[in-house]
């Protein structure tokens, strides 16, 4: 019995242990065991659910300020210590307002500019990894061999998509893409019509392997039928305006009228893959002229995506592929071409390049992560230098504090948190600047960056661990040196004298120097470059050429009434029509010549009549397509200088030759073209074969005279409007169009430059801080200077030299590597501008003067302080 | 007479304190003072009582046997300080001349 009830009167543990943790210790054994007392009474009396309830109330009624522990146990007075340590750190940031605002400043700026660097990179790197299956989704390309060179291409056939399901299991889904010429698009009314460069065909299924969701419409069925249509919102906005454009029309080149079925919801900025219409792949039709088929696995112009069964490995299936050419392909064409798979996400960065595909640039992306990471050690060096040289100046108050029994620990924590406590609020300040600062990035540098709210802690984590870093790394030197010194001799004031802290802050000023100088001369290089692009000769005259755009069915049906409507203009020159807008290569195809014993593959063009005159280039031997040797147009073959020396042929040998254009038409050679470029300063110039086109082109080519642009523009208009109603009159100057080729380039040249200015304004100002605490421990000595006659030009001198010394180290320091990172850039352009020494020497320039600016700013207030006001104290 | 003023409720525990003497513990005194006044009184407000007492001097304690009723724990007993009885006796005292002054027929109203 009495062991039962021993076992019973067990009251709940955790009720007792929650005594234990609120209340005091030297109360606890009295407390509890009353408590206990009269629980085991009532045990006796009640049931246990009310005994148990009982001992609970008992417990809680004892959460009295008599019996609750302090809160804290301390018997040292921390919290007026503390205290006055918070009240000693702002008085030091409100008596030094210049190397506060300095510290802060620096820091703000470069954490600030981080930040944006840090999201550009992070935009750039996550291209496409916004699919789901984005790791599963791969582009079939296809590799033909050039003779002695395989080229890849990123586009295949129109049957393989569906062909190449099929025929592996591994292969979950297919998408074909299929992209379409400039269209003019236009509500059936006609009230809304533009000209749209981004429709493309899609299989339905592309909604299964993308994931592109739909805001309006469903997306299993919106491309089921020939007459479907799904468009982006932006486009919704441009053609309906806040109308739901489900079940409205759009006419596709005034005539197909197509059914809004679907709204893309936003697509993420960072996709490859841009378009605006997507229309069902099946109401593709062949142009008329075109001499293919769509079961022609030889045209080779549709982008191709599959999407593979988890953990297939793409390399075994690609080995496969060979496998599946053969059944399409004899055996003579499969020794020149091969199939592959590119993974979605390795395409934005990747080499195989296409006009309606962007592409990035990895090494511009590793230069600017690296300046984000330059840019955050030279402010941490600023703040360092700073902070050593203040704990120097504040070694007296230290002195006191140990005098006076703080502990070594206890200063130690008071060096480290003021610094972290800075750097901590400018991560935050910086923070809440990037969402103010974006629109204006975006604007001016052409980017489209967004900062969502999943960023904030993301970005808020990193960059306050960072500045959690190098807050303590700042902190670290004067709050373990200063804290070991010996009180007495830091009151003599003797320890001032000693060379404390000057070795570090001589390598971090050099450091510090050595990083501004090669962001200059990385920007110099960069901008000379861009430079040199812009004006380097591109074998014809860019400047006043207009390019008029339109649907090459119209234009070669009226293109000899709008060329004379055109060319009647007294401004205009000549007139021409050309097969692209000299903005990349127009295709490849195997070239047979007389004295070859097998065809190459070689780039083509095609252009009409006197299109050479009208850009601006020179006939090397022959002449070029003419209205006056209408035979021209049956076999004339023009080809370029590159060309005839690849067919080892002179210009002159050349004239007269029998060549053929793959299955395009064959025909002699009636003249040479001076070399030009036809694709941007990144390629070489290739051999190029230039036919008289059986298919439509689009480019009108227009050759004006300088002057008034407006006028002409209207004038031109007028007469367009008279022979195509309707059609939009959509031109641009081929200087402005050219201009994109080196989109990214100038937006990186512009970037770096900003860059690079920033470092100069964080190294100017972190010089100007150390020079001022610098100047102000060495008033003696100049005082003594002065008294002893020295001129004002020896005291600045005096004051300057040892940092200019450091300067001109910290440039020879730079010089290889600039020269090096400018070389490895330079590998991007297959023409590029020579290094100049000037560069280096002006970089050096810089330095010196912006830096002898801020030396001589501070040491001439020093200087002419009157050395009385000095020295009397001695 | 700031220091020696005693509440209400904390002469009624200087009393049990005294009437247990020499086993005046919490829960005893609590037990007392159910039994004399038939008021019910949490344990924590004779804790807090006690405690505030010893602190003014008034009572002194030290600890007692441990029992297995009370868990192991040992009681606490308290015994009247010098001071407390003085403090005690000035408030009875002050009690009984008030209580002479009032008029005998008042009293005997009841």
């Amino acid at each position: 019995m009495s062991n039962t009830q021993q076992q019973l009167q067990q009251p709940p543990q955790w009720a007792i242990d929650f005594l234990h943790w609120f209340c005091k210790s030297d109360l606890v054994e009295e407390i509890e065991g009353d408590i206990l007392e009269i629980y085991h009474d009532n045990f006796n009396r009640m049931k246990r659910w009310r005994a148990n309830l009982s001992l609970m109330f008992m417990i809680i009624s004892f959460l009295r300020p008599f019996a609750i522990k302090k809160i804290k146990t301390s018997t040292q007075n921390n919290r007026i210590m503390y205290a006055n340590y918070l009240k000693v750190a702002y008085r030091n940031i409100r008596n030094d307002k210049i190397n506060s605002f300095i510290s802060v400043f620096g820091l703000l700026l470069a954490f600030t500019a981080s930040m944006l660097i840090y999201r550009i990179v992070q935009h750039e790197i996550n291209y496409d990894t916004f699919h789901e299956n984005s790791k599963d989704i791969y582009r079939v390309i296809l590799n033909a061999n050039r003779g002695d060179s395989w080229q890849s291409y990123p586009t295949v056939g129109p049957p393989l998509g569906p062909a190449i399901k099929e025929f592996y299991p591994e292969i979950k889904e297919s998408v074909r893409f299929r992209y379409t010429p400039t269209t003019i698009v236009s509500t059936d009314d006609g009230e809304k019509q533009f000209y749209e460069e981004k429709i493309f065909y899609a299989d339905p299924s592309v909604f299964e392997v993308f994931t592109y969701p739909l805001t309006e419409g469903d997306s299993k069925t919106a491309l089921s039928k020939n007459t479907n249509m799904v468009i982006t919102d932006d486009m919704a906005r441009k053609y309906f305006g806040n109308e739901s454009p489900i079940g409205k029309t759009l006419l596709i080149d005034n005539e197909m009228p197509y059914y809004i079925t679907g709204v893309l919801a936003p697509i993420p900025g960072n996709t490859h893959f841009e378009f605006d219409f997507l229309l069902p792949f099946d109401a593709f039709k062949v142009p008329s002229g075109y001499p293919v088929t769509l079961d022609d696995f030889g045209w080779t112009s549709f982008h191709t995506y599959v999407m593979l069964e988890k953990d297939v490995n793409p390399e075994a299936l690609v080995s496969l592929f060979p496998e599946f050419a053969k059944t399409h392909f004899d055996e003579e064409r499969l020794k020149r071409l091969e199939y592959g798979l590119q993974p979605l996400e390795d395409i934005y960065f990747g080499d195989i390049k296409n006009e309606n595909i962007s592409s990035g640039n990895k090494s511009y992306i590793l230069i600017l992560g690296s300046i984000g990471v330059l840019l955050t050690f030279l402010a941490a060096f600023n703040f360092t230098n700073i902070s050593v040289a203040k704990s120097v100046s504040r070694a007296k108050e230290t002195g006191l504090r140990k005098t006076l029994g703080s502990s070594k620990k206890s200063l130690v924590i008071r060096y480290l948190s003021e610094p972290v406590l800075i750097a901590l609020s400018s991560v935050f300040l910086s923070l809440m600047l990037i969402p103010v600062l974006l629109p204006y990035i975006n604007n001016n540098f052409d980017l489209a960056i967004t900062f969502e709210s999943n960023h904030w802690i993301e970005y808020g984590l990193i960059f306050g661990t960072i500045g959690f870093v190098i807050g303590i790394l700042s902190g670290i030197y004067p709050a373990f040196v200063m804290s070991r010194y010996n009180p007495i001799s830091i009151m003599r004031g003797s320890f001032i004298h000693q060379k404390s802290g000057i070795g570090l802050r001589k390598a971090l000023v050099t450091l510090q120097y050595a990083i501004t100088s090669f962001l200059i001369i990385g920007s110099f290089i960069i901008t000379s470059q861009i430079n040199f692009l812009q004006s380097q000769s591109l074998g014809f005259e860019k400047d006043e050429i207009l390019l008029i755009r339109m649907p090459g069915e119209e234009l070669n049906a009226k293109y000899r009434t709008i060329r004379d409507v055109i060319g009647s203009n007294a401004r205009v020159k000549s007139v021409s029509v050309g097969g692209g807008r000299m903005d990349g290569e127009n295709g490849n195809v195997p070239i047979m010549a007389e004295g070859m014993d097998e065809a190459k593959n070689l780039a083509i063009d095609a252009v009409r009549e006197d299109f050479y005159k009208t850009i601006g280039t020179t006939m090397v031997a022959g002449r070029e397509f003419s209205f006056n040797h209408p035979s021209d147009s049956a076999d004339g073959i023009i080809i370029n200088r590159e060309a005839a020396k690849y067919f080892n042929w002179s210009p002159e040998e050349a004239i007269g030759m029998k060549i053929s254009v793959g299955d395009i038409t064959e025909g002699r050679i009636i003249g040479v073209v001076e070399n030009f470029h036809n694709t941007s300063l990144h390629n070489t110039i290739n051999p190029l074969v230039i036919y008289y086109p059986r298919t439509m082109l689009q480019d009108i080519y227009v050759r004006v005279t300088p002057g008034d642009v407006t006028g002409l523009i209207s004038d031109l208009k007028a007469g367009w409007s008279s022979v195509v109603p309707g059609i939009p009159f959509d031109f641009v100057f081929m200087n402005q169009h050219l201009q994109k080729l080196y989109k990214s380039d100038i937006q990186f040249s512009k970037l770096v430059k900003v860059f690079a200015f920033l470092t100069i304004l964080i190294s100017a100002l972190g010089l100007y801080g150390l020079i001022t605490l610098v100047s102000e421990k060495r008033l003696k000595e100049i005082s003594l200077r002065k008294v002893f006659g020295a001129p004002f030009s020896h005291l600045i001198l005096a004051l300057s030299r040892s940092f200019m010394i450091l300067i001109i180290i910290a440039n020879i320091i730079a010089w290889p590597f600039s020269y090096w990172m400018a070389k490895y850039w330079m590998r991007e352009f297959a023409y590029h501008t020579d290094i100049h020494l000037m560069v280096f020497i002006g970089a050096l320039l810089i330095t010196m003067i912006i830096s002898g600016i801020t030396l001589f700013v501070q040491s001439r207030k020093v200087a002419i302080i009157s050395p009385a006001k000095i020295l009397k104290y001695e | 007479m700031k220091g020696t003023h005693l509440g209400e409720f904390e002469e009624l525990v200087m009393l049990a304190v005294g009437a247990l003497h020499p086993e005046a513990y919490g829960v005893a005194i609590k037990e007392e003072i159910l039994q004399q006044t038939q008021r019910k009184v949490t344990l924590s407000t004779i804790h807090s009582a006690l405690h505030r007492l010893k602190e003014k001097g008034l009572l002194d304690s030290h600890f007692g046997e441990a029992t297995s009723m009370r868990g192991g724990k040992r009681k606490k007993y308290f015994t009247i300080t010098a001071f407390g009885a003085r403090c005690l006796r000035e408030a009875h005292e002050i009690r009984e001349n008030m209580y002479g002054t009032i008029p005998s027929f008042i009293l005997e109203q009841a």
